[in-house]
């Protein structure tokens, strides 16, 4: 357990440092980072996404010039729902529909995620906000097939 | 196997749908992934790519100077005596290189590996290879300095566009908007949309008109502009200094 937390930590701050370098500039609407925290909510205990989170949400308010704490309320927040989320439905629902599942709390996750930041800078544009939906969701669930390998992150909520 | 003719044309319409939806949406990453190998296909040896950048910083120096000398032949004898004690400045620049973006994808803010230490001031305008805008210093620390590109939300800059119309740009994540430009200002689409650079007597080149629309009872024309900088195909930038 402890190695497995140490290993997604660290993928985390790959990723995070792959926001920050940005390969492909601002052509690529996703942020990486949170794309991470979605795939540990979705599958580590509670107070290890919380923790996560508000990491996370440190690093990104402390890079960004702007200042205020806008991340570090935003992701645990949405992390501890998402969690909320997956349980009822893993729980209550079949494993056929873990796609279903998943889809939902990852839908959720950055509909809110959306909704937050035009509010915080209080601008939509909206295709924007489209092409970061698509291309987030999309590189979810590319990330999640090359990452839930057993033995690597696969995690035991499911079973 | 599932024979061909089973397929129903209304499941061949919703595929193609929603394959067109997601290939439109990821035209950018493909455009941006075939730049970025291109590049690496003409890659160069440290040395050389040292004096390219040095050339190019002193050809777009010239280049600022040639535009500033051509609008100084164009202004009337009244303005001279005026222009003439701030036209004497010689355009500085200083070569920059950007050494991080900022995590959220709802700001446009990068990091410069130039500071105070080099001369980086506060509010600064800073232009890409061709000369073109790309925005303005917001934050500066001794090594670094946090740049605002034309693209964020929170970019204002007074323009003027064509040949009469001068307004507001402000940026919208993809382009910029520019409002309050007068309904009877004649502009039209693919007009220049151009900024003064302060105490040089110049102007930068921003982007140009690209939709332009009014409402029966608005004031102000609502005009969306297209620019001329595209983030992913700089790496290195000049401040003017």
């Amino acid at each position: 357990m402890k190695r497995k937390s140490i290993r997604l930590s660290i993928l985390l701050l790959l990723l995070f440092f792959l926001d920050i370098i940005r390969p492909l500039g601002y052509s690529l609407h996703v942020e990486f980072a949170c794309l991470g925290l979605m795939f540990i909510a979705l599958n580590e205990k509670l107070w290890f996404t919380l923790t996560i989170g508000f990491v996370l949400g440190y690093l990104k308010d402390s890079f960004l010039p702007t200042g205020g704490c806008f991340y570090c309320l935003e992701l645990p927040f949405l992390a501890a729902i998402s969690c909320g989320l997956r349980s009822y439905f893993f729980l209550t629902g079949k494993k056929a529909y873990l796609f279903l599942a998943k889809s939902i709390v990852v839908t959720f996750f950055l509909t809110a995620h959306i909704i937050y930041n035009s509010l915080v800078v209080g601008f939509t544009e909206f295709s924007m906000c489209f092409s970061f939906f698509i291309q987030s969701f999309f590189c979810y669930f590319m990330m999640e097939a090359l990452l839930d390998k057993p033995g690597f992150f696969k995690s035991s909520v499911y079973t | 196997m599932y024979p061909l003719y089973r397929i129903k044309s209304k499941h061949i319409i919703v595929t193609a749908l929603v394959g067109g939806i997601f290939l439109f949406s990821f035209r950018g990453p493909l455009e941006a992934v075939i730049v970025m190998f291109s590049r690496q296909l003409t890659v160069s040896p440290q040395a050389v790519l040292s004096q390219i950048y040095k050339l190019q910083e002193e050809n777009l120096s010239l280049k600022l100077q040639i535009s500033q000398y051509t609008q100084l032949e164009e202004d009337n004898k009244r303005l001279q005596e005026a222009l003439g004690f701030e036209n004497d400045k010689k355009i500085e620049l200083i070569g920059s290189e950007i050494i991080a973006f900022s995590p959220s994808d709802w700001r446009r803010q990068v990091m410069l590996n130039a500071g105070s230490t080099k001369g980086v001031s506060e509010g600064a305008f800073v232009v890409d290879q061709k000369g073109n805008l790309v925005g303005k210093i917001m934050e500066v620390k001794k090594n670094l300095s946090v740049l605002l590109l034309v693209s964020d939300p929170d970019f204002n800059l007074p323009v003027i566009v064509g040949a009469k119309g001068v307004g507001m740009l402000k940026g919208d994540f993809s382009g910029a908007k520019i409002l309050y430009i007068d309904s009877e200002d004649e502009i039209a689409s693919g007009d220049i949309i151009l900024a003064s650079l302060p105490g040089y007597g110049t102007t930068l080149k921003i982007g140009s008109v690209k939709k332009i629309q009014k409402n029966n009872n608005d004031l102000f024309w609502e005009v969306d502009a297209s620019l001329f900088m595209k983030t992913v195909y700089f790496k290195r930038i000049f401040i003017v200094k």
